[in-house]
């Protein structure tokens, strides 16, 4: 069974608001006009157990709004969504049990109070049993690290601290599926290393449903294994994450250490992105020419010290696939 | 397991007012200069208005003293609830498999009550002080759980308030509203029986007496009957805005979910 399965979904806000050619004091009195905005349309995939999906999209594209429809924040215009056997708009006291959800900007932690006491009380609002509860919380603070952390108020903690925290708030309960808006939002690179270990060391300890939105894209390589890209609220790609770089980019990246001071290369395909005394870097499109063929007229041309092929940085992926969208 | 919840967000609501006793010391410091400046103006009154009403300078000062404690003690916590419906954070609390209302009435509940634990002896002091020892008498059973509804009452009232930022975007005037009528309907420092009869009952069809001047009633030296009788009244108006606490936490998350 699926853990997610989403098809035709589609929601529109209507807005009003008044006639923009009417300034001035007369703005307040002019009759008001009805806007309609589609956030989402006809959204269709699924998610099976234990995937790790990034969603993500433009500012605007219609990611929260998916998440909260899928949370059961929010009812769709029409279409269907099945959250853990459960339709999470009509039976979201139900789903909740099975959800956890970190917003990064926005703490579910009681602020003036120390960080055990929230744990103590979401525990009774999920219903946990007292073993149960020691058992969970025990294993994430010593997962996440937190257990010095445990008498202090979220306000004293740093933004780090405070987002683990958070993620162990979200999962004392067992949620087979973990929905994480910005988790990393604000944090320095430590603390962004540190969480997206501790969620990988989750995800594969105990098969969690990660669903990822994030504009960070280290957050989306180092956690998740699928993408899916929307814009305008309608699916763009639904793939894995070397598909993505494969498809939309083929580049490769080949960074050469030489002997010789200035080395220069030219091949069909194959761009200098960097000249340096001994180095090289060079973009090369695979399809034009065969990543092996340009390795060996490297070495054949160039006394090799050391040589590494890396893939583009996904964030370059992403920049060409909008920059395509908005050339089309 | 929902009384084991509440009583969880009961005792966070408590250390909450704990983590911030300096503050609540400023409040206990206005709620003395308040009570000892009307007090004061209570000992002026002419001799002929208290033969009129019925009433000693003394009793009318413990009513003084009973309702700033309720008022004062009780809180304005609406700002909470406009706060997590403006900054979105009602999104996370909607989420939880129990009604969010019930968790802050809680919560509250527990913050206020060790904050009323707090000004209470404060607020006995003043009195004596200023009034000698309070009218006794077996009425005063009645006292604590009356408090209890009235804090309940006026509770669930602030987060209705709070909550109807939702639909006009800034709860401050109906707050001020809410204020203005625990005061004068309320009957917040003179007892109701200043006012005139048309007003007494306007007074009565609204809760506000239930909760401020039943508070202060005892002062004026309740019978056991007449205390038994303000909290039953005081309970019909615990359930009706109970109720209405209810139905609005559902009505706000209709209105964020359409």
């Amino acid at each position: 069974m699926s853990m997610i399965e989403v098809a035709d979904l589609e929601r529109t806000f209507t807005r009003t608001k008044r006639d923009p050619a009417v300034t001035g004091w007369r703005r307040h009195f002019a009759a008001k006009v009805k806007e309609t905005h589609r956030a989402v349309a006809d959204l269709s995939f699924t998610i099976e157990a234990g995937e790790k999906v990034a969603f993500i999209g433009p500012n605007g594209a219609g990611k929260s709004t998916t998440l909260k429809m899928l949370c059961g924040i929010l009812h769709p215009t029409s279409g269907r969504a099945v959250v853990h056997g459960f339709v999470p708009w009509v039976e979201t006291r139900q789903l909740a049990y099975k959800l956890g959800i970190v917003f990064g900007q926005r703490s579910q932690l009681w602020q003036q109070v120390p960080v055990a006491d929230s744990f103590d009380l979401l525990a009774r609002i999920y219903r946990l049993e007292d073993g149960a509860y020691r058992d969970q919380r025990d294993r994430l603070v010593a997962m996440f690290d937190i257990a010095g952390l445990l008498r202090q108020t979220p306000r004293t903690l740093s933004l780090g601290q405070r987002m683990r925290c958070d993620i162990v708030a979200s999962l004392l309960h067992r949620p087979s599926i973990l929905f994480l808006d910005e988790p990393t939002i604000g944090l320095d690179v430590t603390a962004k290393a540190l969480l997206r270990d501790h969620l990988n060391a989750l995800a594969s300890r105990d098969n969690t449903t990660i669903i990822l939105t994030s504009h960070d894209t280290g957050d989306i390589e180092s956690i998740c294994d699928r993408v899916i890209l929307i814009d305008h609220g309608q699916k763009v790609i639904d793939g894995t994450l070397a598909q993505l770089k494969r498809d939309y980019l083929g580049r490769k990246t080949i960074r050469l250490a030489t002997a010789e001071p200035s080395p220069g290369f030219t091949m069909p395909g194959v761009e200098i992105v960097e000249q340096g005394p001994h180095t090289l870097l060079l973009s090369a499109d695979a399809k034009i020419t065969p990543l092996d063929k340009i390795i060996a007229a490297c070495l054949a041309q160039f006394q090799v010290t050391d040589l590494s092929v890396e893939d583009l940085p996904l964030e370059e992926v992403i920049k060409t696939i909008y920059a395509n969208r908005r050339a089309a | 397991m929902t009384a084991r919840t509440l009583a969880c967000a009961f005792r966070i609501g408590s250390r909450r007012t704990l983590a911030h006793l300096a503050a609540m010391l400023w409040v206990v410091g206005i709620f003395l200069a308040l009570t000892l400046s009307y007090g004061r103006m209570l000992h002026a009154l002419p001799d002929e208005t208290l033969a009129r009403i019925g009433y000693t300078r003394d009793q009318l000062v413990w009513y003084l003293v009973l309702t700033e404690t309720a008022i004062m003690g009780m809180g304005f916590q609406f700002r909470e609830t406009q706060e997590d419906i403006q900054s979105g954070r009602i999104n996370i609390a909607l989420l939880r498999p129990m009604p969010f209302w019930m968790l802050k009435l809680a919560e509250w509940t527990g913050q206020q009550c060790v904050f009323l634990c707090l000004l209470l002896p404060f607020s006995l002091a003043t009195g004596f002080a200023m009034a000698g020892v309070p009218p006794l008498s077996r009425a005063l059973a009645f006292l604590p759980p009356a408090c209890l509804i009235a804090l309940q009452t006026m509770l669930a009232i602030n987060l209705m308030i709070g909550a109807a930022s939702l639909w006009i975007g800034e709860s401050r005037p109906v707050a001020w509203l809410y204020q203005k009528f625990n005061f004068l309907l309320g009957g917040l420092l003179w007892p109701l029986a200043f006012y005139p009869v048309w007003l007494q009952h306007v007074a009565a069809a609204t809760p506000f007496p239930a909760i401020v001047a039943g508070i202060g009633g005892f002062g004026l030296g309740k019978t056991t009957g007449g205390a038994a009788f303000d909290f039953g009244v005081q309970l019909v108006w615990l359930t009706v805005v109970l109720t209405l606490a209810a139905l609005i936490g559902e009505a706000v998350r209709r209105k964020i979910s359409r």
